[in-house]
């Protein structure tokens, strides 16, 4: 990063390559729309340079990266226009996307595999801001709870609770595709 | 965590997902497994919330095919207008058209009404020519608007926060200025007082 703030080209190059498909993943995540998180990424790698000057060496550049992906994220789904509108997990040609262990999910039936990945996306996108953050940071950025209050500007307690709710929150919506075992 | 006292369920329940992060304190860790052990209610809660997270993680964690565009980025870094940006509006536009086009239909009513309102309100507002006249404004210049916010204006939500946040960093060095060249006269008037 250093190196990007000087505006040498490679070295951002090689920023943007080693972290852009995270914060696509984060982005869909966050979303619940996979064409538009790639354009979210390439807006947040825009503003890492355009801001570049403003990075401080003694700053992990992750938590910076995920501070502006953060809020590129919040700007887009607090867009009068934006809320509840979460469709089905889908790839860069809207095919629907699936699971690696798809049989391991309620029944080997692929409609029942969708249901699933739509409940879920429905749920995600039904937790509180902070908590979807820290829970995605957590689960598909596998972020320390002590970087994710970075992020978010919080204490690594708080972090335990947000991530704690938000599991718990998906485990009661997803308990037909998850029972208890007895 | 005292590590000596046994933990009650609704202690360990708000544990577990820490515990199964990996982020619990040792002591707090092995509370909470002693608790496990002879606790089936929560074992099994334990279970559950481990694969709700192993499916979370998969079903969010993995989106294939994902294929950077670096030259893209570059072109829109050097610049200002570039293609790209035309581009992402009118993805904006195809995301958004399902409602807001009904939307939009169900506004223009509404739209009508509040122009009508505006006008009759500047009308009032305009001055009659035996108003006396109005008291010098003194007008308080604004920080000139960053090229970069023109060409991203989603930006501008943030931008005012930052904006305070900066003035807010380099408030104790204008207290510290302040109270540097002010001291003597903020006495002298406490001493008056």
């Amino acid at each position: 990063m250093a190196q990007v703030r000087e505006g040498n080209r490679d070295a951002y190059r090689h920023l943007y390559e080693k972290h852009y498909a995270a914060i696509v993943r984060y982005a869909t995540g966050f979303t619940g729309n996979r064409a538009r998180a790639e354009e979210l990424a390439q807006d947040v790698f825009l503003q890492v340079y355009r801001a570049r000057e403003r990075w401080e060496p003694r700053a992990r550049f992750t938590t910076w990266l995920y501070r502006i992906a953060h809020n590129t994220c919040l700007n887009e789904v607090r867009r009068f226009d934006y809320r509840g509108r979460v469709g089905p997990l889908e790839g860069p040609e809207g095919e629907p996307l699936e699971l690696e262990d798809a049989g391991a999910v309620g029944g080997d039936e692929t409609v029942s595999l969708h249901e699933f990945e739509d409940r879920l996306r429905a749920l995600v996108a039904e937790l509180p801001e902070t908590q979807r953050t820290a829970l995605l940071l957590s689960r598909v950025q596998d972020m320390r709870y002590e970087e994710i209050g970075s992020v978010l500007g919080c204490t690594e307690q708080a972090v335990k609770s947000l991530i704690f709710r938000a599991t718990r929150r998906l485990r009661e919506g997803l308990r037909e595709w998850i029972p208890e075992e007895p | 965590m005292d590590s000596g006292r046994a933990m009650s369920c609704g202690e360990v329940r708000e544990e577990l997902v820490a515990l199964l992060d990996g982020e619990l304190e040792p002591g707090t860790a092995e509370g909470v497994q002693a608790h496990l052990e002879g606790c089936d209610a929560c074992s099994r809660e334990c279970a559950a919330l481990e694969a709700t997270r192993r499916k979370l993680g998969q079903a969010l964690g993995k989106p294939e095919g994902v294929e950077p565009r670096f030259e893209e980025l570059w072109a829109e870094v050097g610049s200002a207008s570039s293609e790209m940006a035309r581009r992402r509006t009118a993805t904006r536009t195809a995301v958004r058209r399902g409602g807001a086009s009904a939307s939009g239909r169900r506004l223009v009513p509404l739209a009508l009404a509040a122009g009508a309102a505006l006008a009759v309100l500047a009308y009032r507002l305009m001055p009659t020519p035996d108003a006396p006249p109005a008291e010098p404004v003194s007008v308080v210049e604004r920080d000139p608007v960053p090229p970069e916010l023109l060409d991203h204006p989603d930006m501008f939500v943030d931008f005012v926060i930052v904006r305070r946040l900066e003035k807010l960093r380099q408030l104790p060095e204008l207290i510290h200025a302040a109270s540097g060249e002010e001291q003597p006269a903020a006495n002298g008037e406490l001493g008056h007082t």
